[in-house]
């Protein structure tokens, strides 16, 4: 029985996983909420606290075996929305569990949208990595989260 | 499918002069190393199979991979090494960023996207053919590494007209 409320607020604290094909030394790629079906899985922090999503996170498991997981990318329900992107409770996965959806075009299997549609995904796509703060974990192999408070990193924003 | 639109928007070019050939980079002046490296993530990335992001990735087939080779080695004697990352749906991206704006090149099996997305100034677009990529080394060459060629080519031009 999940008991968390239906409705995502504004200013809900969203996380995703971050790893290593989303990184750029240390940085966050364009890649961040790319999803095959635009559908890019997220977690309910507010809801769920730090070491949640990090037994979350550690429970994905890339079939590439040299991705690793690398820390949390954070961001706000309101930010999220303030961008186009739509987040939306899918609790059918997990109790927490939501999906960011960038709600322009989805690419085709094998081939890349038209340059102007991509553009105006990439565009979105760009617009939400760059309102995301990173937060790497400095033991990833750890059960917990040991990082920074992840409420503290939208201090001052 | 479409082929080649191009925007209207001009982009720098140099004028062809005799004397600009001089000045033309040598393709040792963007690192064998770099592109090697960047062959060498198309390789892998390619290896994996499906789900390789954990969520229902798609595999790179492949053809993406030839035309991703294939393209690479158009580049190497034009413009840098771009990184290289794999998209959900089976494509390989090709991506440059400098202070002029960012590239992006998406291959697929059978298509090409390329935009140029400048720090100043409107888009340019372009599609086609994924065999066929052609002249978008030159592009991101003006575009995005602009400073070191426009340089040189005035300098010589003084020297001509001395």
């Amino acid at each position: 029985m999940c008991d968390i409320p239906v409705p995502i607020d504004d200013g809900e604290t969203i996380v995703r996983a971050v790893f290593s094909q989303h990184l750029e030394r240390q940085k966050l790629r364009l890649n961040l909420f790319s999803d095959y079906h635009d559908q890019s899985s997220v977690m309910r922090h507010s809801h769920m606290g730090a070491d949640e999503c990090k037994r979350r996170a550690l429970a994905i498991r890339p079939g590439n075996p040299d991705l690793r997981y690398k820390g949390f990318a954070v961001i706000r329900a309101r930010e999220i929305r303030g961008t186009g992107a739509s987040v939306t409770d899918s609790r059918e996965v997990y109790c927490g569990h939501a999906h960011v959806s960038t709600n322009v075009e989805v690419p085709p299997a094998d081939d890349p949208l038209f340059a102007n549609q991509k553009l105006q995904r990439d565009d979105r796509l760009r617009e939400l990595r760059d309102r995301a703060r990173y937060l790497p974990d400095p033991d990833p192999g750890a059960a917990n989260w040991t990082g920074k408070d992840i409420d503290e990193a939208f201090r001052g924003s | 499918m479409r082929n080649n639109s191009v925007s209207l928007m001009s982009f720098n070019s140099i004028d062809d002069h005799p004397l600009a050939a001089v000045w033309c980079p040598p393709s040792s002046a963007w690192s064998f190393a770099e592109f090697e490296a960047a062959r060498a993530a198309v390789e892998q990335f390619a290896a994996v199979e499906a789900n390789w992001d954990g969520f229902g990735a798609l595999q790179i087939s492949e053809d993406t991979k030839r035309n991703a080779l294939t393209a690479l080695s158009r580049f190497e004697s034009i413009a840098p090494a771009p990184a290289v990352i794999p998209n959900p749906n089976g494509t390989l991206s090709f991506e440059w960023e400098t202070e002029e704006g960012i590239g992006h090149l998406e291959i697929g099996r059978t298509r090409y996207s390329f935009y140029i997305r400048p720090s100043i100034g409107d888009a340019f677009l372009m599609d086609g053919n994924a065999r066929q990529v052609f002249g978008l080394g030159s592009i991101i060459n003006g575009r995005l590494y602009p400073k070191r060629s426009e340089a040189a080519y005035s300098h010589i031009s003084t020297l001509a007209n001395v």
